[in-house]
């Protein structure tokens, strides 16, 4: 068993980081907690700090002022973690590829383990997507 | 209707603010920049107008500003517009009179490079702090 | 001594994420620093490289929330400029998916609210209730958020007509619940001195801060563009804008929650008048000319302003969210007030969930006294204190 997947074995907790999202792969990130979603019965919760998270979630087309943050918020990140990046914008850029302020995506400027796409995902793909990274380690 | 807002602007500056009436629900006055701030105050402090927000523009003829104002009673939208010369456009802040002007104000500033003389607070509002201070995206000038 | 408290950097809502650095003394904010600029994606520039058609979805992504909003008023702006009518059914419609999408973003402030006073209960009946209102904006248009749903002269969609009796009936069952949570919210003890007196924003202020939607509304200032303005199928049906005189983080929420209702009501009254009919008119060109479109978001107006120069793209684009201008109003509400208030007054402002999460307390001497959890804890240990002392 290596270290990733001993760290990984329990309950993960989650962070989520907004990027430059427009607030929708944000609000589906939440409605995986609400009642219809419960994220908690999988033991997975969102955490209110970085220090405690295992899984960082990056929604957003990261514009150029969040790059640092973005930076910086990934290496507060315990290790083992791993970065999922939520939505189409935190993929590839999605519609906002082409504008000035476009510093992204997330994967050039931190390594990341997942991608959901969509615009926005499900909180279904977004759970899924957890789980299936879980699989994988 | 904005007629009666119309009728005042032009009572008050006669000839020298030029009135068109797309619609009856929006019109656009165009002003000269000495003007500006005397039309504006009279907007938002006699007639009570609301400032939704203002677009400024590059144009071919300079910089131009178009300030909305809603008449919220009416359901009318009267925009006053002037335009500044390149390559340092400056005008009086309405902010001094009208808050809500703060951002609006920054805004145009920050994409456009227009000095608000009298902004209590003229600093960049969006744009990264990693850019160079005459960096202005909306400009087109080479 | 002077503390500061920096709020953010991260919010999650659109082109408005802010930093606030809030200067305390003591427990009593003194005065608030608001800056912007990290969520922008630079759409203005944008959105004159792409056609009249494109850009009606770039502006839906300005805000997920609002989606339904700021393409609606991007397509007015459209129509005001080429003096394109649209057919009855297309603005019944619209009228329906816009008042559906005010439903789940004033339920998702409630359950926000609730949990920055410790009140994790109403987050989680907030956001279940939440959920067939997405189901029914599914239904009709096809995706929880980010509908694709207007476009220049219509709608881009036509439903069938078995998809309303199941909308009409979770739109009483959503009345009912909004109802249980007006009762709790009006006679909870608790919860009324969390949030009565506090932040008051005077309607003189609201006036000058030009602030908008149920924030002006909760100050006693009586605008509302759906009725002023009377566009898509408002002046057709019976509703009523909520005022409240009181200005306070109350007010703000009363004005929610019974904005809530009315907007049931619309929409009930829609899908009984849906007339028949043509859902598009064809829109060939948009010709040389400037345009406006204002509607009444769920936080305010939008306001767009389109200059079209006869080609395929707009010239100029200029899109204002609400919370641009009800940001700076944050500044007059939050002084004097204590900092496990400071959270609440900011959240009454526009929800903001990430916000609260990260703020962190820094003592002048750059040393580190509390975090998010430790400020979002305090505001807990006050209800818990409330309760027991009344």
């Amino acid at each position: 068993m290596n270290a990733t997947k001993w760290g990984f074995k329990k309950s993960l907790w989650v962070f989520h980081l907004n990027a430059g999202a427009c607030n929708n792969c944000d609000i589906e990130v939440l409605d995986c907690l609400c009642p219809k979603f419960d994220i908690e019965r999988f033991g997975m919760k969102l955490v209110g700090s970085l220090k405690h998270a295992d899984v960082l979630l990056v929604s957003g087309s990261v514009p150029r002022r969040v790059v640092p943050d973005l930076i910086e918020a990934y290496e507060q990140l315990p290790q083992p973690g791993v970065v999922i990046a939520i939505g189409a914008c935190a993929c590839t850029g999605g519609i906002f590829k082409d504008g000035y302020n476009f510093a992204g995506p997330v994967d050039k400027h931190v390594p990341v383990a997942a991608y959901v796409p969509g615009c926005p995902p499900r909180p279904e793909a977004i759970i899924g997507a957890v789980v299936k990274l879980l699989g994988k380690l | 209707m904005s007629k009666k807002v119309l009728e005042a602007l032009r009572m008050k500056f006669g000839d020298r603010v030029d009135i068109h009436e797309q619609s009856p629900k929006r019109a656009y006055v165009a002003v000269s920049n000495a003007d500006w701030i005397a039309v504006t105050r009279h907007m938002y402090e006699v007639e009570g107008g609301r400032l939704t927000t203002a677009t400024g523009s590059d144009r071919s003829t300079g910089v131009e500003l178009l300030y909305h104002f809603a008449f919220d009673r009416e359901g009318t939208v009267v925009n006053i517009r002037t335009t500044l010369d390149k390559p340092f456009p400056k005008i009086e802040a309405l902010t001094k009179y009208y808050p809500a002007a703060d951002f609006i104000e920054r805004e145009i500033f920050d994409f456009l490079g227009v000095e608000f003389v009298g902004h209590p607070d003229p600093r960049k509002i969006l744009s990264s702090h990693d850019r160079p201070a005459d960096f202005h995206p909306m400009r087109r000038d080479e | 001594m002077s503390t500061t408290i920096p709020i953010g950097p991260f919010h999650p809502v659109l082109e408005e994420p802010e930093y606030i650095t809030l200067q305390v003394e003591g427990e009593t904010v003194v005065s608030a620093d608001i800056e912007l600029g990290r969520i922008h994606r630079g759409m203005e520039l944008l959105a004159e490289e792409k056609t009249f058609d494109q850009d009606v979805f770039l502006v839906e992504r300005i805000c997920g929330i609002c989606s339904a909003s700021h393409s609606w008023t991007a397509t007015l702006a459209m129509e005001d400029i080429a003096g394109i009518t649209v057919p009855d059914r297309a603005r019944y419609l619209r009228t329906i998916v816009h008042e559906l999408e005010r439903l789940h973003s004033h339920m998702l402030w409630v359950g926000l609210a609730g949990h920055i006073i410790g009140y994790w209960t109403v987050f989680m009946w907030g956001w279940k209730y939440r959920e067939p209102v997405l189901d029914a904006l599914e239904a009709i248009t096809g995706n929880r958020n980010n509908y694709a749903w207007y476009c220049p002269g219509g709608v881009r969609r036509d439903v069938p007509d078995d998809i309303w009796p199941p909308i009409v009936k979770a739109m009483d069952e959503f009345a009912e619940k909004t109802n249980l949570l007006i009762d709790v919210i009006l006679n909870d003890p608790v919860i009324l001195c969390r949030l009565k007196g506090v932040g008051i924003l005077s309607k003189e202020d609201a006036i000058a801060y030009g602030v908008l939607g149920p924030t002006a509304r909760g100050s006693g200032v009586d605008i509302d563009v759906r009725r002023d303005e009377s566009y898509g199928a408002y002046d057709e049906v019976d509703w009523k804008v909520i005022v409240q005189p009181d200005g306070d983080c109350l007010a703000v929420g009363v004005v929610r929650l019974l904005e809530m209702i009315e907007a049931t009501k619309i929409i009930k009254q829609c899908i009984k008048k849906l007339p028949k009919g043509e859902i598009r008119n064809e829109v060939r060109e948009i010709p040389r000319g400037e345009g406006i479109g204002h509607i009444e978001a769920p936080r305010g107006e939008c306001f767009h302003f389109i200059r079209s120069n006869g080609t395929n793209m707009p010239e100029r684009h200029k899109m204002r969210a609400p919370t641009f201008l009800n940001i700076p109003s944050y500044r007059p509400r939050v002084k004097g007030e204590t900092i496990s208030d400071a959270t609440l007054i900011f959240a009454v402002i526009d929800p903001c969930y990430s916000c609260t999460e990260r703020m962190a307390a820094i003592d002048s001497d750059g040393s580190r006294v509390a975090n998010g959890h430790d400020l979002i804890k305090l505001s807990h240990q006050r209800t818990e204190w409330l309760r027991k002392n009344l």
